[in-house]
């Protein structure tokens, strides 16, 4: 696991899988609805297409699948991000028009997996009903789901129990953990993204179940979609801000006497400060931090919630993006109080889901660059443990073991296309580039450059690790990359942006 | 060219592998009785240490394997067939006897071991056997010899098909021969005859590919002249990285290579191998002792092309002296040193695991040991893509973990014993310790002083990646030996010379 404590960033295995396809449950019993909530819930046919991260200029098939949305205030359609993600076209259908509607997406947040769809026809929201947002639901409270379960055309209705309110995983993105809530009913695909409702308003979206258990399914509580809703109200999605640090539990009290704590005392300690992040400047490592906006923090870093505990980040993730938090720390036995606003992940190396964004990279004698990405390193099957370990060394450790701090990203070399150019360097393949002519690559808009000044009528790539230089003939270059161009179809040699 | 730098390690692996398997069904080949009074059956006790919880020793096993009797009474056999052995039966000519035998020299850096017998009976009736030439290819049909329980002495027949170089860590070269074979079960010790000469001795057996693997009498004749003084010290230690310059003509032109000349591009120099002092990265080597390296880095010998680490381990000494002509900026340049011995514990993170205990520490439950291969093997035969991926990015950078000096070692966190004194604690594992109470930790036994000597009431255990541990230093003590009688820890340390 990745799981640096204290953040959100946690996970690397998956056991949870998002629902592109959605619930089923008992007949309806309780919590009786007056409104009409099958008027409100959309059918959303999208199609997708992704690029291929081991041919970075290539895109892979395209794949139709089948969600489910509501209609909330404001004539929009609420539904998952994994729902409409790298769409080339999305399709709604409303339970009683036989129509298909053109619809675009106005906002999308991959982390908290939502998205607010638009449908410009009118005709669309003619007989519709729009649906608002309710509160977290009580423990063993009736909720109703609404939505497409295995792509059927008419609408399915089930049942089922609030079990549990938890911050947990969000597998969309990957690495992101945020308040969510645990139903019985069972989610199946195309659930994804219908409403979940108590009484009359929206308890939250169906959004992911656990494939490990039976009728373990998950749902978006409204805390997160009204931060969603908050953060897209400036006409753009910021995210969830970070708050700068990773911390570890303070269970010991030993640790604690030692640190100056007195017995009574709780918190959680700073172990790394993020560099780039909201608490440089602020924070230092060892520092305890007792409270968050004036909100004790015991010493497995929970807090009070509800009838009962969870972890202090939910703090943070009812904030925006530039808001600031308030912190109380004690630092060698003083305490006092620090203020800053909190930023978003500045990440070196992406340890999220990418979604609508093209693979940049750049190739040069058939020797293809680009960063190192999670994405990147799942092209592999079970790339937890077949990718290559120095690469899963780098990705894991790079902040908390200051994996050269001097690099903005890992600039990886791919593979290499094969041509007269490079005849001996085609086995390589997976390798961290340190540097090229002579100059350090902190970031691959670093690559192209370098290798505008060849030496002495050679570029010379170093790799990082014990290894021989990588030697390419300059007076050759301008015709093997026209050669490669051609031979392996590629369109443009450098994407960097 | 990754194929190239991984060459070295993949041929390791299967060394290895092919060690572990061998040890199945029994064939039905003719009886024979040529050799009943020179091949001697072998009986085996193991028990490996337990890495995992390191006060205990693990399961105790027991296997056969084959010797054969050389002159001054001594047996030869495979060393990979005596592994973690707590003791040696040797029976010979089916008889029903058993007789101790002691190890007197047992090297897995160059895959064979020396076994004596007290009781000189042993010996009466049994005659040694006589070795082949060499430095030459004695033929291609050998006969290969096996006890098939007490009783029977099978004889098998086998072609040579192929003499290479193969390594067992760290980076020790063998001659080893490849046989085509018909035996399913053996590659433990085998003496290989041809012309009823001593060809070798079998070290691994492929049941797939039915493939022996024989240690060249080139192996077993260095390490007879090794141990001919009484003080046996091993292969020589050549540790040094390179890569092939193959027919890269631009990085041929870019070193300055003469067209026609070969070599191999030397990419790292841990000081503490032979040739540290002398070579430098960016050298390349192009012949050793007059023997010109190729552009594979093979040279010619009596055997075929070899690669050149033979010239350097299969015929020499430590001690010995060897020459080596390298390119260095494009000028040729004749190198001379002396060859040193394996380091006893072969590396930062000792790369065997047989025959070595880890050391480790237990303070307030939290289990240190130092990094070795046998620890990582505990996850399993995957464990490169298995174990925590800093743990094996250390194993990785072994040869750069050297250069911090001959004593440094890789403190590991294994494990936290569950108590009081270490709540809060007890997910942490596979964490590489960096200082205690801020003074950085070079190995287990300066950490253990560290911790006897620390001033204060708190013990401060600081790990890569930033995680801390604090104990109570009393507490920590005072609960050490209820802690130790309920998880059976029978020591709190396993280290010499420390109180």
């Amino acid at each position: 696991m990745l799981c640096m404590k204290g953040n959100r960033l946690n996970g690397i295995r998956q056991i949870i899988v998002t629902v592109l396809a959605l619930f089923v449950a008992l007949p309806c019993a309780g919590a009786e609805s007056r409104l009409d909530v099958s008027r409100a819930t959309v059918k959303i046919i999208r199609t997708a297409i992704q690029p291929d991260y081991n041919l970075p200029w290539k895109m892979k098939e395209p794949e139709t699948s089948v969600g489910s949305g509501a209609i909330i205030a404001g004539k929009k359609i609420l539904t998952n991000a994994h729902v409409v993600s790298d769409a080339t076209y999305i399709q709604v259908k409303k339970e009683s028009d036989p129509e298909l509607y053109d619809a675009t997406i106005l906002f999308i947040a991959h982390d908290c997996d939502l998205a607010l769809l638009d449908v410009s026809d009118p005709n669309f929201y003619r007989d519709t009903v729009q649906l608002a947002l309710g509160g977290l639901p009580e423990l063993r409270s009736k909720v109703t789901t609404y939505g497409y379960p295995m792509g059927g055309s008419r609408i399915s209705i089930t049942e089922g129990v609030t079990s549990r309110i938890e911050i947990g995983e969000y597998a969309h993105s990957g690495s992101m953990s945020f308040l969510l809530i645990q139903t019985d009913a069972a989610i199946n695909p195309g659930n994804s993204g219908g409403p979940v409702m108590q009484g009359d308003a929206i308890a939250g979206i169906a959004f992911q179940a656990n494939i490990h258990s039976d009728n373990i399914g998950y749902l978006i509580p409204t805390p997160i979609i009204r931060h969603f809703l908050d953060d897209v109200r400036d006409g753009r999605y910021d995210g969830f801000p970070m708050l700068g640090a990773f911390t570890d539990s303070l269970e010991n009290i030993s640790f604690r006497r030692y640190l100056g704590m007195k017995d009574g005392q709780s918190g959680v300690i700073v172990t790394v400060v993020v560099p780039g992040g909201g608490a440089e400047g602020h924070l230092r490592p060892g520092d305890v931090i007792t409270g968050i906006d004036s909100v004790p923090i015991a010493s497995d870093g929970t807090i009070r919630f509800k009838q009962g505990r969870i972890y202090y980040s939910y703090v943070i993730d009812t904030k925006q993006v530039g808001e600031p938090v308030t912190l109380d720390v004690l630092r060698k036995g003083k305490s006092f109080t620090v203020r800053y606003p909190m930023r978003s992940y500045p990440f070196r190396i992406s340890w999220f889901n990418e979604y609508e964004t093209m693979p940049r990279y750049c190739i040069f004698g058939g020797l293809v660059f680009q960063p190192l990405s999670k994405e990147y390193l799942m092209t592999w099957d079970k790339w937890w443990h077949n990718a290559d370990r120095r690469l899963l060394y780098y990705y894991q450790y790079h902040i908390s073991d200051a994996l050269f701090p001097e690099r903005k990203e890992f600039v990886v070399l791919n593979r290499v296309l094969p041509d007269q150019a490079n005849t001996y360097l085609t086995d390589l393949h997976d390798k961290a580039v340190d540097e090229i002519n002579g100059v350090k690559i902190m970031r691959l808009e670093d690559v192209p450059e370098a290798f505008k000044k060849p030496r002495n009528g050679y570029h010379v790539i170093r790799l990082d690790g014990t290894t021989f230089p990588l030697v390419l003939k300059a007076s050759e270059m301008d015709a093997a990359n026209r050669r490669i161009c051609e031979k392996y179809s590629i369109p443009s040699l450098i994407r960097l942006q | 060219m990754k194929g190239r730098v991984i060459r070295m390690a993949r041929v390791r692996n299967i060394i290895i592998l092919l060690a572990a398997w061998s040890g199945l069904c029994a064939s039905l080949s003719p009886a024979a009785h040529a050799m009943d009074d020179r091949v001697v059956y072998l009986l085996v006790t193991s028990q490996k240490y337990d890495y995992a919880s390191p006060w205990q020793m693990g399961d105790i096993s027991r296997s056969n394997a084959t010797g054969c009797v050389i002159d001054g009474n001594m047996i030869l056999t495979s060393a990979y067939a005596i592994t973690d052995h707590s003791g040696i039966e040797v029976m010979k000519k089916g008889e029903s006897r058993k007789y101790q035998a002691e190890v007197y020299i047992k090297d897995y850096h160059c895959g064979l071991a020396l076994l004596r017998v007290k009781d000189r009976s042993f010996f009466k009736g049994l005659k040694p056997v006589e070795f082949g030439p060499s430095g030459k290819i004695p033929g291609r049909a050998a006969v290969v010899y096996r006890w098939d329980s007490l009783s029977s002495l099978k004889e098998y027949s086998a072609n040579l098909t192929k003499a290479s170089i193969r390594f067992y860590e760290p980076g020790c070269s063998a001659l080893m021969y490849q046989f085509s074979t018909s035996m399913n079960e053996g590659g433990n010790g085998e003496p290989v005859f041809i012309d009823g000469r001593l060809a070798g001795v079998a070290a691994a057996l492929s049941g797939e590919s039915k493939t022996l693997y024989v240690l060249g009498i080139d192996v077993v004749l260095r390490m007879l002249k090794d141990a001919g003084d009484g003080d046996y010290r091993g292969v020589p230690f050549f540790w040094i990285d390179g890569v092939e310059l193959r027919s890269d003509v631009n990085l041929r032109d870019y070193f300055g290579v003469a067209a026609g000349d070969g070599g191999v591009l030397v990419t790292g120099v841990p000081a503490i191998s032979s040739g540290g002092e002398s070579l430098r990265i960016n050298d390349i080597i192009q012949s050793i002792d007059g023997h010109r390296i190729d552009d594979s880095g093979m040279y010619d010998s009596p055997y075929g092309k070899l690669y050149y680490y033979g010239l350097v381990q299969l015929d020499h000494q430590v001690g010995d002296s060897i020459s080596m002509v390298v390119l260095r900026d494009r000028r040729q340049t004749t190198l001379r040193f002396t060859l040193k011995p394996v380091p006893d514990e072969c590396c930062a993170i000792p790369l065997i695991s047989h025959d070595r205990g880890p050391r480790y520490c237990v303070v307030g439950g939290l289990v240190f040991q130092e990094l070795s291969a046998g620890y990582l093997e505990l996850y399993g035969r995957d464990w490169k893509k298995k174990a925590d991926k800093r743990l094996v990015y250390y194993y990785d950078s072994v040869k750069s973990l050297v250069e911090k000096g001959p004593e440094v070692r890789v403190v590991v966190l294994t494990r936290v014993l569950p108590d009081t004194v270490n709540k809060g604690y007890q997910q942490y594992h596979s964490l590489v310790l960096n200082s205690v109470n801020g003074v950085s930790v070079k190995n287990l036994t300066q950490m253990k002083k560290l911790v006897d000597r620390a001033a204060g009431d708190y013990l401060v255990f600081s790990f890569v990646g930033e995680t801390t541990v604090v104990l109570d230093k009393n507490e920590a003590s005072r609960g050490e030996s209820e802690l130790m009688q309920k998880y059976n820890v029978t020591a709190p340390h396993n280290i010499p010379d420390v109180n």
